[in-house]
């Protein structure tokens, strides 16, 4: 038991969290922070 | 108080309708908004028109039937966005600015240089979407009726008016400044009825609310912490569901002309992490709330789950805060609805009406425009009066007929440079009957769900057809298109 709750439902509980948080959100941050900008390029379209 | 609050928010969205319409000029406008939206409109667009108001009754009703295990769903959305955006949209964008084109539709003609393709998939949209919202304005009739304390039908009327005049008045313009308003409401509402239920239930949110949460609900049904809700949970449908999710940015147009409209590639990244902060608040918000109406609420009155959010407000929450949850539900389901009117309108009129009668739909572009969501707010509203039962199928079949239908030659033209005509039209054809079919006739003797049949029938027909026709040469336009996915 964690937190009151099943060892199971914890792991679901943290499972969706750091899917949300860490590799969405974390991702998504990390993808921002790449130097390639290519709507230059596509703005001549 | 909550009238009042209601009457001014019905009465912002008609002027933002009113000034969505000074803006529109021209088809573009009208139908894409000009395609300059930024990360914030785009992800308040695609997320409000995805998150609609069934979750905000739904989640924490399912949540007080089902417990934790209702969270595995805030799995499935941020991947939704992941894959909408990450995966799909930038290629989607490019593909769609690639062939200059208004509607989803017109894109798939100039990719597989195919007629028959742009009218199939135009009358698909007209199905799918026409039936869809039959459904939409009978939840928005119920709704409204619920909220309001009127009868279905002047709900119904509310509802429908309020959302057909600032669709047809502003186009896709209107829809995305609503949906954005729309989102924010959502948002503040979901924050505020989950604070108000935690200061109900245990004097307020602290540290140590999860322990508390648990606590008590492991002396009210040990069920509840349960990782399958003690078998309320469905996992085999909860993965049908994920995979299905995945899909919805590219193979819903609804979904996809967020990411068509938006101001370059580069969007994407942003509008991604904004959708994901925008469900996970209300995924974590709805779900505990959820749980932690049985502290508030008397087990006895709660009939169907459902009901949780209506017994909710009065108890939790001030008239003012109840007022603006009740905003929010009402804007969850008026941004889906318009989302669905304006891309149905689109192909009705890009791709019907300009076929049909091209002369006198060039001479007035605007009016004819306006006469395609004009008949897509009436027609819906006509048969939510009393759906015919061949409206109920459409509306029962009506998701996995659009995902399904758009799936494969969607993903061929950012994926598979080989996709040819005949495999997409093949696949677009057999799903458009073989999802109906299913789904009304074989669905209950067989126990094997349409959408899974889809899943696993649409690429295995569009692979199976495409090495037939198979052509070892590409296009100089599609070699164009992939030299420039190069560039990402």
């Amino acid at each position: 038991m964690i937190a009151n709750m099943p060892t199971s439902t914890f792991l679901l509980y943290i499972g969706v969290f750091l899917v949300q948080f860490v590799f969405v959100i974390g991702y998504g941050i990390w993808w921002c922070l790449q130097g390639r900008d290519p709507s230059r390029k596509d703005k001549r379209n | 108080m909550m009238i009042a609050i209601l009457v001014v928010y019905f009465g912002l969205m008609l002027f933002i309708g009113y000034l969505a319409s000074r803006k529109v000029r021209d088809s573009r406008d009208y139908f894409l908004g000009g395609k300059g939206f930024g990360p914030w409109f785009t992800a308040f667009k695609f997320a409000a028109t995805w998150e609609s108001g069934v979750k905000l009754v739904g989640s924490p009703g399912m949540a007080w039937n089902a417990g934790w295990s209702s969270l595995a769903m805030g799995i499935g959305t941020p991947l939704c966005y992941f894959f909408s955006f990450r995966v799909f949209g930038q290629r989607l964008k490019m593909a769609f600015d690639h062939f200059n084109v208004l509607t989803l539709p017109q894109m798939l003609e100039k990719r597989y240089n195919s007629r028959a393709i742009r009218i199939v998939a135009a009358v698909a949209i007209l199905i799918g979407l026409g039936g869809s919202l039959v459904a939409q304005f009978k939840a928005t009739g119920e709704i409204f009726s619920a909220i309001l304390g009127l009868d279905y039908l002047h709900g119904l009327f509310i509802g429908a008016v309020i959302v057909g005049i600032y669709c047809i008045m502003g186009g896709y313009l209107a829809s995305v400044w609503t949906d954005f308003i729309q989102g924010i409401i959502m948002v503040l509402g979901s924050i505020a009825i989950f604070s108000a239920t935690a200061q109900a239930a245990f004097g307020g949110v602290s540290w140590d609310l999860l322990p508390q949460l648990n606590a008590a609900l492991a002396s009210i049904d040990p069920n509840l912490l349960d990782v399958t809700g003690g078998g309320k949970m469905s996992w085999s449908n909860l993965f049908i569901i994920l995979a299905i999710t995945m899909l919805v940015g590219i193979a819903m147009p609804q979904q996809s002309v967020a990411i068509f409209s938006m101001r370059d590639v580069r969007t994407a990244r942003v509008a991604m992490i904004v959708c994901v902060v925008f469900s996970a608040i209300l995924a974590w918000s709805l779900a505990t709330t959820g749980m932690m109406s049985h502290m508030v609420l008397d087990p006895g009155e709660v009939k169907n789950p459902d009901m949780v959010i209506p017994l909710l407000i009065p108890k939790v929450l001030s008239p003012f805060m109840g007022g603006i949850y009740l905003a929010a539900v009402l804007a969850a389901i008026m941004s889906t609805v318009s989302g669905s009117i304006v891309v149905a309108a689109s192909s009705l009129t890009e791709d019907i009406f300009k076929l049909a009668i091209p002369h006198r739909y060039e001479r007035h572009p605007m009016f004819y425009n306006r006469v395609g969501a004009a008949v897509f707010v009436l027609l819906p509203l006509l048969f939510a009066v009393n759906p015919p039962t061949i409206i109920f199928w459409i509306g029962v079949f009506a998701f996995g007929f659009l995902v399904f239908t758009f799936l494969m030659p969607m993903i061929g033209v950012i994926l598979i440079p080989g996709a040819t005509k005949q495999a997409a039209l093949a696949q677009m054809v057999s799903i458009m009957i073989i999802i109906p079919v299913w789904t009304i006739w074989l669905q209950k003797p067989t126990g094997i769900p349409a959408l899974l049949v889809g899943l696993v029938g649409a690429p295995l027909i569009f692979f199976a057809v495409n090495a037939v026709f198979k052509k070892n040469e590409l296009a100089p336009e599609i070699k164009e298109l992939w030299n420039k996915f190069g560039q990402l």
